[in-house]
């Protein structure tokens, strides 16, 4: 069941019974006008930190081949405070955090999802939408502006919409922690990290199959291919 | 114009000249060695709380081990607009104050260090409440005296000067942060100097801590129990310490003999006496308190910190300490609150931090160590924004 507005403000403001049980956002800067009554949600607002992926420095993100820690070589860190805006170009992509910091307790998970408002710019917010249970964290937004037009994105503004709903299983199943915990900004990503042995595992097959070169390894250098001189006599 | 005075316009011009390249270098340095940008707002808030709503920050690492801070006004601006009025050119309205603060780059991002600030921001402080208490620290210095000569007396009374300055600035760190600042001062000063460790301008680190147990130990004391000793409010961690260190720290450990410094043994004689005076360490703890007060509105008391231990319980759970959360209102935590919590979770030891975290981390001290960082930067971040937004919203 997906909770209403007043309910995610009543359940982040009862005292918790167990710290298993503890849900918070914090801070709020706004309740009126994040969690309407009546509404199915809390906006979200933006946060201060954008990482912006720097083209320059890589031909493709290959989660296979490079070591999971991209971040010197993939994106820039870009402070913008409060006041301050952030200029988002058409098909422009980078990634922003919200202000709120979320904990979920085991029996409630969200989905964050865009604003209508934002929406008719042509933003997209966010697109691994999913917050499970015991995530703590501020929730990074997957920014891309589809529009024609350049959008200014202003640290603060209520930018996306989280609802949140009620997860019904095991109490005492043990629940997997996300490798985003304690995120205070978003951290470098590692999607292959349950996978990347038995990939690496088919990639070696794989070359020795086709008898290709590995794809990450460097380009052999350039030489200036010439014909044999032809023999006289 | 005739050729006297256009030299002596080109002459003054060129003086200011000089102090706008000074003053762009300075502002220019934060560009240069950032300083994590989180720590802006709590910190530029604490600025207006003691000098007052006209008051700004600009802060920086650097690669050294000190904290510094530059009042820019001070030294820089005042020569600079008085410089432009004499040309008839009226600059844009400004902050009056507006204080460089540099932190020592290796540990910039270690905000639970930073409540050393407070002992720089005492260090203003205490020069703008001016000569009259410079001259009050010095004339209490005259009893101690063991000199004949009017110039040793001089210096000697320079030296125990410079010492209470540095102590009173200490007091000052412990009335805003409270116990967090003695976690803070025995971490950072242990770290750079040996604990007998003296210069003209620094008491040594053992007779600076132990002044700040005897505050700190009255401040906090919750009741004394039957047999005549100390009941202390501090959190378990905390009060762990403090056990540890009280020992090192006591006033028979204090004396010139074990001492290393290039100070004139007579000269450290007379600054001792003062120091170790009950009269005058009464003395400076009250003008400490009474400033605090004036300056920052109130000082950290021994309720607020009962009230802030009750964060930890946060924090253990991955919810970075801004409001007062669950008890139906959404009051703010304070800065010094922030940091008296913790400290307190930190010196239970990061292996419960990491507990609740993926084992690709947990296991790793540096990543564990930096996440820890990060979340009380955010906090302090978070803190700022909210106070900052309540401020702009007018409630």
């Amino acid at each position: 069941m997906i909770l209403s507005a007043d309910k995610i403000r009543a359940r982040v403001e009862a005292a918790p019974t167990s710290d298993d049980d503890w849900f918070a956002i914090t801070p709020v800067l706004d309740w009126t006008t994040q969690a309407r009554p009546g509404t199915s949600a809390i906006n979200v607002r933006l946060g201060t930190r954008f990482r912006v992926p720097r083209r320059a420095r890589l031909d493709a993100l290959d989660h296979l081949a490079a070591p999971p820690s991209l971040e010197s070589v993939y994106a820039d860190d870009v402070r913008v405070a409060v006041g301050d805006y952030f200029v988002l170009h058409p098909r422009q992509f980078v990634i922003g955090e919200t202000v709120e910091w979320f904990r979920f307790p085991r029996t409630l998970a969200g989905f964050v999802s865009g604003r209508s408002s934002w929406g008719r710019e042509g933003l997209i917010v966010a697109t691994a939408i999913v917050v499970h249970p015991f995530y703590a964290g501020v929730l990074a937004l997957e920014l891309t502006n589809l529009g024609e037009i350049p959008v200014k994105l202003y640290p603060g503004c209520q930018i996306a919409q989280l609802l949140i709903h009620e997860v019904d299983g095991d109490p005492s199943a043990k629940i997997p922690l996300s490798m985003f915990m304690a995120s205070a900004f978003p951290r470098d990503p590692d999607p292959l990290s349950h996978d990347r042995k038995v990939l690496q595992e088919f990639r070696r097959s794989f070359l020795t199959t086709t008898n290709l070169p590995p794809t990450s390894a460097p380009p052999p250098p350039a030489t200036r291919v010439t014909a044999s001189p032809a023999p006289r006599g | 114009m005739n050729d006297y005075e256009f030299d002596s316009a080109l002459m003054l011009s060129g003086r200011y000249f000089d102090k706008i390249v000074i003053l762009l270098d300075e502002v220019a340095r934060p560009i240069h060695y950032p300083a994590p940008p989180e720590l802006h707002q709590s910190l530029t808030q604490m600025v207006k709380g003691i000098f007052g709503d006209t008051g700004d920050l600009l802060l920086f690492s650097e690669p050294g081990i000190n904290y510094t801070i530059v009042d820019l006004v001070e030294k820089r601006l005042i020569d600079i607009r008085i410089g432009l009025n004499r040309y008839d050119f009226q600059p844009p309205a400004g902050p009056e104050r507006i204080f460089l603060v540099g932190l020592p780059s290796a540990e910039s991002d270690q905000a639970l260090i930073h409540c050393i600030i407070a002992h720089e921001f005492g260090h203003k402080v205490w020069d703008e409440s001016d000569v009259l208490i410079r001259l009050q620290l010095s004339a209490s210095v005259k009893p101690f005296m063991y000199l004949d000569k009017e110039e040793e007396q001089v210096a000697a009374v320079e030296v125990a000067t410079e010492w209470l300055l540095e102590l009173a600035s200490d007091l000052f760190g412990l009335y805003i942060f409270g116990p967090a600042y003695v976690c803070a001062a025995i971490h950072y000063a242990t770290a750079v100097t040996a604990l007998d460790e003296a210069s003209k301008s620094h008491p040594p680190t053992r007779v600076r801590l132990h002044l700040l147990f005897g505050l700190m130990d009255e401040m906090y004391t919750k009741s004394m129990n039957e047999q005549g000793g100390r009941e202390f409010a501090y959190g378990p961690n905390m009060s762990q310490l403090f056990d540890m260190w009280r020992p090192a720290v006591d006033a028979s450990r204090l004396g010139i003999a074990q001492m290393s410094s290039n100070v004139d043994e007579r000269y450290a004689r007379t600054a001792f006496a003062a120091i170790r005076n009950p009269d005058r360490v009464k003395e400076l703890r009250s003008m400490a308190r009474g400033l605090a007060q004036e300056r920052y509105g109130a000082y950290y008391k021994q309720e607020n910190y009962v009230r802030d231990m009750g964060l930890v319980r946060s924090i253990r759970n991955f919810i970075p300490p801004v409001q007062f959360l669950n008890e139906g209102k959404s009051e703010l935590t304070s800065v010094p609150g922030i940091l008296n919590a913790c400290w307190e979770y930190y010196l239970g030891g990061l292996e419960q931090f990491g507990s609740v975290l993926p084992a690709t981390i947990s296991s790793d001290r540096f990543a564990l160590s930096a996440i820890f960082n990060e979340f009380v930067l955010k906090t302090l971040e978070l803190s700022g924004l909210a106070g900052q937004w309540r401020e702009a919203n007018g409630s």
